[in-house]
This record gives structure tokens, sequence and C-alpha cells, in this order.
């Protein structure tokens, strides 16, 4: 799975029709819900997700998946930390579930930290699930619609748009350069690999700033002002299905959250 | 005689860090409501002429005219010039500046100031004039180099240029496409806009231009009638530029046909065709 890739499900899912705003408000929602309640409720919001990302919008489940792996081995990556503490030998006066001497030292994994691993695993889970929502169903030039109607400042609208375009300007190119460089026999072993790796990204550099001198041009062809500004032509349908399922089910999750001890 | 609608004088340029000049001292004016071809080999120019047309780029020494009248270099002024010059650049990649292509034939609109009313009746016909409409929603990193193309081009001209510069436009395009484009060109012509072509295609000048235009090292070499140009055999070839398919064809043929047809190279295989079916020669 690529950023390309998640951009083109992202102009062809299921849900593609309906309000940009809409969609944002229900993952900001949630987000909010996630951040403030329990794991119970955050276990219910991955679910939930999940069928609107996977069921409602079509999204091929290996790429939801593979989405939803690559962003939580970040969370792996941050494990160690969080689960090992250090302490002088003798001193530690927890339970422990593992520990390993080192002269004086010694390094140990305290029970109590599984269940704070555990809780933030769920609330991981459940953020990276509503991003997920976000990223898969609401295109980004949509996205950025609604940053305007929001009066989100033109310098960071502006931005946001020329940086969307260049990334995939961007990919296409380094596609181009690695291709070329394969087609030439590079990339054999690991030396010559990290070689070409690096003489790609001094390429990529040049041609990036060739690119922005010539776009710079193009704009100025254009008639560049003083702030970009571009006409919405996306057609949206309301949905009442879809809208009354996002309430009731944010009603029933602010519910979950009181009925199993949050808030009280 | 035909009014002068942009004229360069006497135009010099040379590019911070390049060694030679690209322009040394060109001449050129195009004729208004023609289609212009400039041709020229790769590198002799052309694009930094283009990019002097519509005030990008002020010229180091010389003068150029839009209307008898030079242009100012100040701001207010070039955005108007951007307006009545359309420049199609030969990269599509370079202009194409929105995320969708509705979005981006609306972004020239709104650095005019249009009310959005007008804007969105305007890229509405737009999107229908260039067969547009189907991908309105598309985002532009979705589309073929051909629609890129044509999305440049309605970017452009939906602004309603008076001259429209397009530079190597069928390049890399298929025979279909170039045809397209083609008929395209003849369109936005018969609405009265004057075009101009760079490109190095001589098919496709010939069977095309109305006045053709020779740049060479940076100078002008020709400019006049097609045919003119192409009685002019010797230079066509000491500028390695090759001669249409059309003239070696009309080239091959006994003289006595040539002169039963009347002399005159033809332009276009229709061209030829008609030539024989009113002529029988044989």
């Amino acid at each position: 799975m690529n950023g390309l890739q998640l951009d083109s499900l992202s102009y062809q899912n299921r849900l593609k029709c309906l309000p940009p705003a809409h969609k944002l408000l229900l993952a900001s929602a949630l987000l909010l819900l996630v951040l403030v309640g329990h794991v119970w409720m955050q276990m219910a919001v991955v679910v939930w997700m999940t069928v609107w990302v996977v069921v409602y919008a079509q999204i091929p489940v290996r790429i939801y998946f593979a989405f939803m792996i690559v962003s939580l081995s970040f969370f792996a990556a941050g494990l160690p930390a969080l689960l090992v503490e250090g302490a002088r030998a003798g001193e530690v006066q927890v339970q422990v579930a593992a520990a390993w001497e080192l002269g004086s030292y010694v390094l140990y994994v305290p029970m109590s930290s599984f269940s704070k691993v555990w809780i933030l695993f769920w609330r991981t889970m459940a953020s990276l699930s509503c991003f997920a929502f976000i990223l898969f169903t609401v295109p980004f030039a949509e996205i950025l619609q609604v940053l305007r109607r929001l009066r989100m400042p033109v310098l960071v609208t502006d931005l946001l748009m020329i940086m969307y375009r260049f990334i995939f300007v961007l990919i296409t190119i380094s596609h181009q350069l690695w291709i070329a460089q394969r087609s030439r026999g590079g990339h054999r072993g690991f030396r010559a690999t990290l070689r070409d790796a690096g003489v790609l990204v001094a390429q990529l550099f040049v041609r990036a700033m060739r690119k922005y001198e010539a776009l710079h041009k193009g704009m100025a062809a254009r008639g560049f002002g003083e702030s970009m500004q571009v006409l919405s032509f996306h057609t949206h349908a309301r949905s009442r299905r879809y809208e009354w399922e996002s309430i009731a089910g944010c009603m029933l999750l602010v519910l979950l959250e009181w009925w199993t001890g949050g808030w009280r | 005689m035909t009014s002068r609608l942009l004229e360069f004088i006497d135009l010099q340029y040379k590019y911070p860090g390049g060694r030679e000049p690209v322009l040394s001292g060109l001449s050129l004016w195009i004729p208004e409501g023609k289609k212009c071809v400039l041709l020229g080999r790769n590198g002799c120019g052309k694009s930094t002429l283009f990019l002097h047309g519509n005030g990008i780029i002020e010229p180091q020494q010389g003068q150029v005219l839009w209307k008898g009248k030079p242009l100012v270099y100040k701001r207010a002024a070039l955005q108007e010039m951007t307006q009545k010059v359309g420049l199609v650049f030969q990269d599509p990649e370079h202009q194409l500046i929105a995320s969708t292509v509705a979005e981006d034939i609306s972004y020239g609109l709104f650095n005019q100031k249009l009310p959005v009313d007008v804007i969105r009746e305007k890229v509405e016909r737009v999107l229908d004039a260039f067969g547009l409409r189907e991908l309105a929603e598309a985002p532009i990193h979705h589309l073929s180099l051909g629609q890129k193309r044509r999305l440049a081009l309605a970017g452009v001209m939906v602004m309603e240029p008076e001259l429209l510069l397009l530079d190597e436009p069928t390049a890399y395009l298929d025979r279909y496409q170039t045809k397209n484009l083609l008929r395209e060109l003849d369109a936005i012509h018969r609405q009265g806009t004057t075009v101009l072509m760079a490109t190095h295609d001589m098919d496709i000048a010939f069977e095309w231009a109305e006045w053709i235009c020779i740049m060479d090292k940076g100078r002008l070499v020709f400019a006049g009638d097609p045919q003119e140009a192409l009685e002019n055999r010797a230079m066509l070839e000491s500028l390695h530029l090759g001669m249409p398919l059309l003239v070696d064809v009309w080239e091959a043929l006994p003289e006595q046909w040539k002169r039963e047809l009347g002399g005159n190279i033809p332009r276009s295989v229709d061209e030829l065709r008609k030539m024989l079916s009113v002529q029988r020669v044989w």
C-alpha cells in the first residue's frame, strides 16, 4: 500500500457522495470521545469505524488492515520505552514480570505497565481507525474545501494544496528515477542499493527544484495574484440512513461509556 | 495589411550562468487573426521567446509590443497581459495547480477576481467544450498526458485570450490525439483567437499554418507565407529541419503532372487528393 493507492481509493469509495463536512464531523466527534473515554468504548469505536470503512465504503479489507498495521508499528516501536524501567538493584518494590540485572542496576518490566500499554493500545487503535475513516473516504481536495469553509488561513490551505500536488509529482519522479536505475543495472546488492538510493535522493532534490521553478512560471502565466482560490464542483447528497446511524451510534457510545464506569 | 498583434523587437536574452545567449537580436511579429507556426529545432529559444510574450520574462535588451504599445512590467499590467496572452507550456504538469480538473480551470478566473457565479458558468461551458465534463471531479494525477494537455488548454482558454501561445503542443501525443488537438485549435481560431504554435514537426506546421516563422540560434530566419517557405528548399535544408513528407512526394511526381496541377505544392493530403480529382493528369 502506498500514498497513491490510498488517494485513488479515497476518490472511488462508496461514501464519496456523502458531504465531506459530515464525514469529518463524525470522525472528529468520535476522536474526541476516544480521547476522553475508556477502553470498552474505544473498542466499540474500532469495530464501528471498521464497519464504516470496510462495509459501507467498500475499502478492501487487506488494504485497511495494512494501513492499521503499518501505523501500529510506530506504537510497537515505542513499546520498550513504555514497558521497561530501570532502578538500582534492591530498590525495586513493585510486582515484576521480568527483570535483567546489569551490574549494580536492574532493568525490569513492572506488572502495572501492562495495563498502561493495554489502555494506550486501544486508544491508539481507536484514533487510528478514525483517521483511517477520514483518509479512505474523504478525498484530499474535499478536505481542503471544508478547511476553506471553516475560514482556515489562506496561507495554510494554499500550502496544503501545493504540497498535495507536489507529493504526486515527486512520487512520479522518484519512481521514474528508480526504474531508470533498475533498468541500467542498479540496486544490485546492499551497498549498491544504498549508493543508488543516495543518488536518487540527490537527483530528486535537483529535479524538485527545477519543477518548482517551472511551476512558478506556470503560475505567473496564469496570473497568480495574492492567493489561490478555486471553485469546487463536488456534488454531494445527504443520506438520512447514514446521518441517523451516526447520531444514534454516537449516543450509544456515550451511554456505553457511562454504563462501563467512565465519567461517574 | 494585417495588424501586428504582438511584436518582438531586437530581443536579447541570456540565462544567468548560460554561456550563449538564447535570444540574440530576435525581431518578429504575429499577424492578428492568423494560424501561425513558429518552427525551430530544439533549444533554438522558442520557449524563452514565449515567456517574453506575456511578460513573465522581461527582455534584457529589446522591446515587446502588444498592439503597438510596449509592455509595462508592473504587477497589475502583467496580470492583464496573462489574460490577453494565454500560454500553454510543453509540460502540462508545470501549469496545473489545483487538485481536481474543475478546480484547476477555475484557478485563472479567480486571479481575475470575477464574481463566483460568472466563474461557475464559464467553467461549466469550458468543461463541455473540451469534453472534460466526466473528469470534472477527477484528481489531476489520475489523468493521462493527453487529458492533462487538454486540461491545460482548457484552463487557458477559459480566460478568453486574444492570443494563444502553445509550446510544442503535439509532443508525445499519438496521431489520433494530435488530430483532435489540431481540430480544437481550428475551433479556437474560428472563434477569433490568434494562435501561435511552436513546433519542429514540419508536416503539422505546413498542413495547419497560415503564417510561418522560422527561428534558428536565437534569430528569426524567415517569416511569411508557408508556400514561400516551401519554395525556399535550400534554406529549410540548411537549418536541418527536414522537409514535409508531402513535399518529397510532390517532388517525386513527373514534371508534366506538376505543371498541369498548377505548380503550387499541396499543403495537405486532402488538398493533393482534391487537385488530382479535379485535374485528371493521368
